[in-house]
């Protein structure tokens, strides 16, 4: 066991400022980093220590693994905690670390880099027995054998690169007679783009739904689950909306599921949280995607839904403390759902929206929580990921989860910079999300219904009573009364 | 005040009339709507209508008069072209020692002349109409006072910023 009282967090925005949360309830030091556009960062306002790392674009600053540990080095942390994107799923950053001799707050380098890797992470899942869409990771040498491969895991199939990323030397094939011309294509893109025009088959799973479970394990070889999200509403393959538990499986799938995710995480003596990933086709059936080996953006969806700090935990576990007993017996309670509030302009096709936040207005009352990463005033920076804040909403159920989450969004206004919000109140009345009827392609289908302009009768109204507020002519004796009413309720009287 | 008002695919012509406390009739696509607005702090305004429905307004505006107008339920993006706009900023950099220089806020016509050197006048009270963009703008003083010198005729074509009418303040 190795007390941690300081903590360098290696990220910026919401995530830094949740970790930072977390390290002040544990009575732990937190150390913020910043790029040079970050000085005045929520996370670095909100942080015991700062240093800076460096210029604003990432390479030079959030990814700058010698900078980032000189620091640690230099505050004397004890621990680092990598949060989401950046450096947290780089095993080189883990070990580097580690060889410092400060506790990197996550799995192991090794962990990291086998479920970093497609091939090497499928190969484990197929052999402790978790599913993974059929087909075959070795190399399809000849067309017949491609034909032969096909036929056996049945169309539609997928063709994919070996080296691939990025959809470049992948093909979709709908049927046989598709099948040569699509082979040699792939090949040959495989060829150009990656200079290995090695590819393989897959079985292609049209429009899934996009399910995954929370893990959390101890260095002692404990692993337990903590519930499953639903993840599907997305745009650019990016979760938007988030919640637990998923509105469309039954409790037999479920089981099936958490016993799924926490296999694949003993096969790879995963300590600390990670994330299991899966889709569900049309039939019920899932396939292991892939593990994020860290804290993941939506991790506060089940934290309301279990009562677990999930930030806590990871301290505690890179402590070398044991899995809580009542960890083990945590329950799933009511409904939560995150919305990722985006400065992205959806009716632009999500393009990001950097600038001055002019105006800011949280929601509050209750089963509301906001991790945010900006602050009014604030000027979101171009160089980084367009995430401002997450809100999270519980209920007793789905459906009230759904409706106090548009009570939250009447009492959100957010000024200066186009962002999400009125999409999340599109999609929150739109009735195929309300019965639960959606997969990963709903957002792409339905944007265009969720985004139209709308009338309203009382715009010319309302651009008048600004245009007369705005040019400071009203109400000066108002504007005194009201002061008076305030000095009057800050000395118990009233009006 | 005459405003217009543009929206992604609207127009409208808004007449704007400031009653008392705070009190608004705008009439709007020849419908007419009173309202009581107060502002609570910058980019943020109560509204209440005759029928006592509430809202909380907030915005942003550009430079370029864009506004940004979010109501609980949404947000809007529109252009709002007052003329009348800058004679708010041209009124009080030109009050100088008692001398009230009232300056074109925009390029236009000048329609009518209501008053004549020598008269007096009162805060409020409409000195010309000034017409630009088909929309005729009566162009009121905030000062009380007796006019001065009239530097311009019915009919002239002034230029933004031109000087219009000096008045002395009483």
């Amino acid at each position: 066991m190795r007390k941690i009282k300081k903590v360098l967090v290696a990220n910026r925005g919401e995530i830094a400022l949740r970790i930072i949360r977390a390290c002040r309830e544990l009575g732990i030091e937190s150390v913020a980093v910043y790029s040079d556009v970050d000085r005045l960062s929520l996370h670095v306002l909100s942080a015991d220590y700062a240093f800076s790392l460096g210029a604003a674009p990432s390479v030079e600053s959030y990814l700058n693994i010698e900078k980032i540990v000189e620091v640690a080095l230099q505050a004397k942390v004890d621990a680092i905690h990598p949060g989401y994107g950046f450096l947290a799923e780089n095993a080189d950053f883990a070990r580097a670390v580690e060889d410092a001799g400060i506790i990197f707050i996550g799995p192991s380098a090794r962990t990291i880099e086998l479920m970093g890797s497609k091939i090497a992470s499928r190969q484990i899942m197929e052999r402790v027995g978790v599913p993974v869409v059929p087909g075959t990771i070795d190399p399809i040498s000849s067309i017949e054998e491609a034909r032969k491969v096909a036929a056996k895991i049945g169309y539609p199939v997928l063709i994919k690169a070996s080296a691939g990323g990025g959809g470049k030397g992948m093909r979709k094939v709908a049927d046989e007679a598709e099948l040569e011309s699509a082979f040699r294509t792939a090949s040959s893109e495989a060829q150009a783009s990656f200079g290995d025009s090695t590819v393989y088959i897959e079985k292609y799973i049209e429009n899934p739904r996009h399910i995954e479970v929370q893990i959390i394990g101890d260095t002692y070889g404990n692993v337990i689950h903590l519930f499953e999200r639903e993840c599907s509403i997305q745009r650019r393959h990016q979760k938007v909306i988030e919640e637990a538990p998923s509105p469309s499986i039954n409790d037999t799938q479920r089981k099936a599921l958490f016993e799924a995710a926490v296999k694949a995480a003993l096969a790879v003596d995963y300590y600390n949280a990670g994330t299991v990933e899966f889709i569900f086709d049309k039939e019920g059936n899932f396939y292991f995607l892939e593990m994020n080996t860290r804290l993941q953006v939506e991790h506060p969806v089940t934290e309301f839904v279990t009562g677990v700090d999930i930030v806590k935990e990871q301290i505690l576990i890179s402590e070398g403390a044991r899995l809580r007993r009542d960890l083990k017996n945590v329950s799933c309670w009511g409904h939560a759902i995150e919305f990722r509030l985006y400065a992205e302009d959806p009716k632009r096709n999500f393009a990001p929206t950097p600038g001055k936040i002019s105006y800011l207005q949280w929601p509050n009352g209750g089963f509301v929580r906001i991790d945010e990463g900006v602050y009014e005033g604030w000027e979101v920076p171009i160089y980084y990921d367009p995430l401002i804040a997450k809100m999270i909403v519980w209920g007793r159920d789905r459906k009230e989860a759904i409706d106090r989450s548009l009570r939250a969004l009447f009492d959100t206004r957010i000024e200066g910079i186009t962002t999400t919000l009125d999409l999340f109140r599109a999609i929150l009345r739109d009735q195929d999300f309300i019965e639960g009827n959606f997969d990963v392609s709903y957002l792409d289908k339905r944007l265009n219904d969720l985004i139209k302009d709308e009338a309203q009768e009382l715009l010319p109204v309302l651009a008048s009573a600004i245009l007369e507020s705005y040019r400071e002519k009203l109400t000066v004796q108002d504007n005194d009364m009201w002061k008076k009413v305030a000095r009057l309720e800050s000395v118990g009287g009233c009006v | 005040m005459n405003l217009i008002i543009k929206g992604k695919s609207t127009e409208y012509k808004v007449k704007v009339e400031r009653a008392t406390n705070n009190g608004f009739i705008v009439k709007a696509e020849g419908k007419f709507y009173k309202f009581n607005a107060l502002p609570v702090k910058k980019g943020a305004l109560s509204l209440i209508d005759d029928s006592g429905k509430q809202k909380y307004i907030t915005y942003s505006v550009t430079d370029n008069n864009e506004y940004t107008i979010s109501l609980a339920e949404k947000s809007y993006t529109l252009c709002v072209m007052d003329q009348l706009e800058a004679a708010g900023s041209a009124v009080s950099s030109a009050s100088v020692e008692g001398v009230y220089l009232l300056k074109a806020p925009i390029a236009g016509k000048i329609a009518k002349i209501c008053v004549s050197e020598g008269e007096n006048v009162q805060k409020g009270e409409v000195l010309l109409v000034l017409e630009a963009m088909k929309m005729q703008n009566e162009i009121q003083t905030d000062f009380s006072g007796v006019i001065n010198k009239v530097f311009v005729k019915e009919g002239k074509t002034v230029s933004n910023d031109e000087a219009l009418i000096e008045i002395k303040i009483s």
